[in-house]
């Protein structure tokens, strides 16, 4: 990546987390909890994502983050109330802002419309700022007098008698714009490191230049202040440039000096050069200061650098050279520079008001680091399992070594899965938009409420977490929440509440997503399983089947409610992709009250919760999550269909009976299924299979390897992991077995219907 | 010798981005992440900087009181301090004036103006 692109990369990054600073102030700000602090952050924010966005030539972004941080900066002035409709708008605007963040980063286009509209109500805020207020002149237009007396320079009234420079006779660049320039440095200009000097260089630059410079006020050696200011130039500049160039040479003095620029119409008086001291007599007086004392001031230096100036009469001055103009934007070594910089950065992130420190590694790096100790681990493992093998006695000083060395690696282990674990909160934080998203366009007052935003989960897990997440909320708005009136008519008030917290439990995060609207409709859910064909119509079931049904796939595609759902997903899909996270996910439901949606993941996607078993001579592992339950199945269970095919009957229904060692390839024959032990899985889509396999070995903690990456990919497997005796054992991947085994769907429905019968 | 600029700017984006172009130009670059830090760095460097070049809007300290503590003390105002800031900030530039700063350049920059205004002031 070269330095610019990484850069840029920094720059998103930056802008997600001043993003949600944004939107957390304006938060803070709509519930009445700001202080100018939070607004002062507020505003930062905006305004650090426009200067980078001015680097980039995002210019959309620019224009709409420069009318944000205008708005903003009413408010910051206190010009602009925070009133309920303001920070509405702001909150809307910060969304947009976020658009335009990711449209820039993706190269998509954000909704044009919807910006110009609230860049024109932006603006109206700004407006009505200044209008409430007589529109108070901002010294923004002024910029005029600084007449801060900050220092005296001690000037009393001077005699004019000018010195001449004469460079007329050198190379000419002058053109047919004439100004007679009068400019008197005061000792301010000295204190803010600007000089004299450097000012008429930049003059020279410009074209032709006549100095003259009066020396009138120069004290004698005994009462010169060395930090005073005595000299006054005066240049007669011919020039092509207009008189802004004029005036930009001295935009960095122009408030610190007496200066007037007068354009001349015709040729410079003559009078000036005339009779003038000799101003090496004047040169010598100031040479004479005293040593050990700083130089009176710099005075003496456009007299000597001058002539070399004008003799060349170009802009370089001789220590430009030192620094040699960059070759356009940033050189190859620039990444290393920005690495360093990253590394280096260590001091706590601004924001964090420089609290907690923090480092920016590469994940890569992370991951290496994780495999690496998981070859630690196996390896302890195996060496003690060796020595033990070579009769090393349990009760020897080496075994405690062994005992404590594996307390040590594990201990390793679980600290470097640590520093891959981040809070849910950058997941939270997207929240608030979407609820206000989503109850705008439903029409519902809706709260949120978020607890244990700083529960840590590996970094994977909360990249997958976010698309679940949302469609429970938006289901959850959508459908679990009532209409305004209808909650007032259910004496509740009009606001709802949606409630999402996350927490550890039992080696897992479990997330809560809570409404307090009306519950499910078990009555109609059934009626929609029924009519979907999903159950049949007979079935008995208790209010938590029902409940849970709305996970079945099929169920909720038909007649769509709103808008919001028309995204096609429907809790199926959400219901696969936590299981495809190793996650499940549940359902409890009170009429009147409201639903709670609990999902249960790992805390890791590099381990896994495993039943270890036996396949022919190998070791295979089933994912638990994937497991209902096991089962020895009796002869009269089995039932066989023409070919290999076989059902297995639990309790009132059927399905199919795969056998693993065949499947695998591991044996051509086909198991005994009443020698075996039947493990229940269930797949992503709610298929259900039972897989026969030799037997159970038991149930651990593994850590997964990938085959892909080491090996290739091989049908029927999800990855490796290595055991504790350094063996390798195959993962199984339950989905893709299931699927095999149920590839004529039709048969087997057919089949399983006969069965049943 | 190679010339030290020290920077400030409490956006990471800028940082780099001043570290990029600035090293490329063969300036040696210290960093400071808001006016206090930048305080701190000062305090803590051996040799002067050559060019202070400071953001305005910043957390903890922001621009117009760093440049106003570095002046404070005498020893330090011959450092020329560059305060970066945008276009339309024409009250801004007046603030950093009046609290010491030598020049500005306007944000976003563009490299070689940036470095042109360093060696307008840089001695």
């Amino acid at each position: 990546m070269d330095a610019m692109a990484e850069i840029r990369q920094t720059f998103f990054e930056e802008c997600a987390e001043q993003l949600a600073e944004l939107e957390a102030g304006l938060l803070a700000i709509e519930n009445g909890e700001a202080d100018s602090d939070t607004v002062n952050a507020v505003f930062r924010a905006v305004h650090s994502i426009k200067g980078g966005a001015g680097a980039f030539c995002l210019d959309d972004l620019v224009h709409f983050a420069h009318v944000f941080e205008t708005t903003l900066d009413e408010m910051r002035t206190g010009r602009l109330d925070s009133s309920e409709k303001v920070v509405k708008i702001m909150l809307r605007s910060a969304d947009a802002l976020a658009d335009l963040v990711t449209a820039a980063r993706d190269g998509g286009t954000a909704d044009a419309e919807r910006n110009a509209g609230l860049i024109d109500e932006l603006k109206g805020l700004v407006a009505l700022a200044k209008g409430e207020e007589p529109p108070a002149p901002t010294a923004a237009a002024s910029g005029g007098s600084t007449d801060g007396p900050v220092y005296d320079d001690g000037m009393g009234d001077f005699d004019f008698t000018p010195v001449a420079v004469d460079i007329s006779d050198l190379m000419g660049i002058g053109g047919d714009n004439k100004f007679r320039i009068v400019f008197k440095p005061s000792p301010r200009m000295y204190a803010k490191a600007n000089e004299a000097n450097r000012v008429l260089r930049d003059v020279y630059a410009l074209g032709e230049a006549k100095v003259s410079c009066n020396t009138s006020e120069v004290p004698l050696l005994t009462a010169i202040d060395p930090e005073g200011a005595y000299l006054t130039f005066t240049i007669e500049l011919s020039t092509a440039e207009p008189e802004e160039k004029v005036r930009e040479v001295f935009e960095f003095v122009e408030f610190d000096c007496d200066l007037s620029i007068e354009a001349v119409l015709d040729e410079p008086d003559g009078d000036i050069e005339a009779d003038d001291p000799d101003i090496a007599e004047i040169l010598a007086r100031i040479r004479a200061a005293p040593d050990g004392e700083p130089a009176p001031e710099p005075a003496h230096e456009p007299d000597e650098e001058a002539p070399v100036a004008a003799k060349a009469s170009q802009p370089e001055p001789e220590h430009a050279k030192a620094a040699p103009k960059p070759a356009a934007p940033p050189a190859p070594s620039a990444p290393a520079a920005a690495k360093a910089d990253a590394g280096g950065d260590g001091k706590g992130g601004a924001s964090a008001g420089g609290a907690a420190q923090t480092i920016r590694v590469d994940l890569e790096r992370v991951d290496r680091l994780i495999d690496l100790v998981g070859e630690l681990v196996i390896h302890q493992v195996m060496l003690s399992q060796r020595a033990y093998q070579a009769g090393l006695a349990r009760a020897s000083d080496v075994a405690v070594g062994f005992d404590e060395l594996e307390q040590l690696t594990r201990e390793i282990q679980d600290s470097v899965m640590a520093i891959r674990a981040q809070p849910v909160k950058s997941v939270f934080q997207r929240l608030p938009r979407l609820v206000r998203e989503v109850a705008d366009i439903s029409g519902k007052q809706v709260r949120l409420v978020t607890e244990g935003e700083w529960t840590e989960v590996d970094k994977t897990v909360i990249e997958r977490l976010a698309d679940p997440l949302t469609h429970m909320i938006r289901n959850a708005i959508d459908h679990g929440l009532e209409k305004p009136a209808d909650r007032l008519a259910a004496g509740k008030p009009e606001e709802g509440v949606v409630r999402v917290a996350a927490m550890h439990r039992s080696g897992r995060i479990v997330i809560e997503i809570s409404d307090d609207g009306a519950g499910i409709n078990r009555k109609r859910v059934k009626e929609t399983a029924i009519k979907k064909g999903l159950v049949p119509a007979e079935a008995n079931l208790s209010d938590e089947e029902t409940d849970n049904l709305i996970f079945l796939p099929g169920f909720s595609t038909a007649d769509k409610i709103s808008s919001l759902s028309g995204r096609g997903v429907g809790m199926d899909v959400v219901k696969r992709s936590i299981q495809a996270l190793g996650g499940r996910v549940s359902i409890t439901s009170r009429p009147g009250k409201g639903s709670t949606f609990t999902m249960s993941l790992p805390l890791t996607l590099a381990v896994l919760d495993g039943m270890i078993v036996s396949v022919g001579d190998q070791t295979v592992v089933v994912p638990l999550t994937a497991i209902i339950e096991t089962l020895q199945p009796k002869a009269s269970e089995v039932k066989s269909f023409g070919g290999d095919a076989r059902l297995v009957q639990v309790r009132d229904t059927f399905m199919p009976l795969v056998d693993v060692a065949r499947e695998l390839g591991y044996s051509h024959d086909l198991a005994s299924a009443t020698g075996g032990v039947a493990i229940l899985v269930e797949a992503e889509n709610g298929a259900r299979s039972a897989l026969l396999v030799d037997g159970i070995q038991g149930q651990r903690q593994v850590v997964i390897k990938s085959l892909e990456a080491n090996y290739g990919r091989v049908p029927g497997i999800a990855a490796a992991t290595i055991l504790g005796d350094g063996r390798v054992a195959l993962i199984l991947d339950v989905d893709a077995v299931v699927a095999t085994s149920r590839v004529e769907g039709n048969f087997f429905n057919s089949g399983m219907k006969h069965a049943a019968e | 010798m190679k010339r030290t600029i020290l920077t400030i700017d409490d956006s990471r984006t800028m940082r780099e981005m001043l570290k990029v172009t600035l090293a490329s130009s063969g300036f040696t670059v210290v960093q400071a992440e808001d006016g206090q830090h930048g305080i701190e760095v000062l305090e803590g460097m051996e040799i002067e900087p050559d060019v202070i070049i400071t953001d305005i809007n910043m957390p903890r300290k922001d621009g117009f009181q760093f440049i106003e503590e570095v002046r404070a003390d005498a020893s330090r105002r011959a450092i020329p301090i560059l305060v970066l800031t945008t276009e339309s900030d024409a009250e801004k530039k007046q603030r950093a004036r009046l609290a010491g700063a030598t020049g500005w350049i306007v944000k976003p920059f563009d490299p070689t103006k940036l470095v042109d205004a360093i060696n307008r002031v840089a001695a």
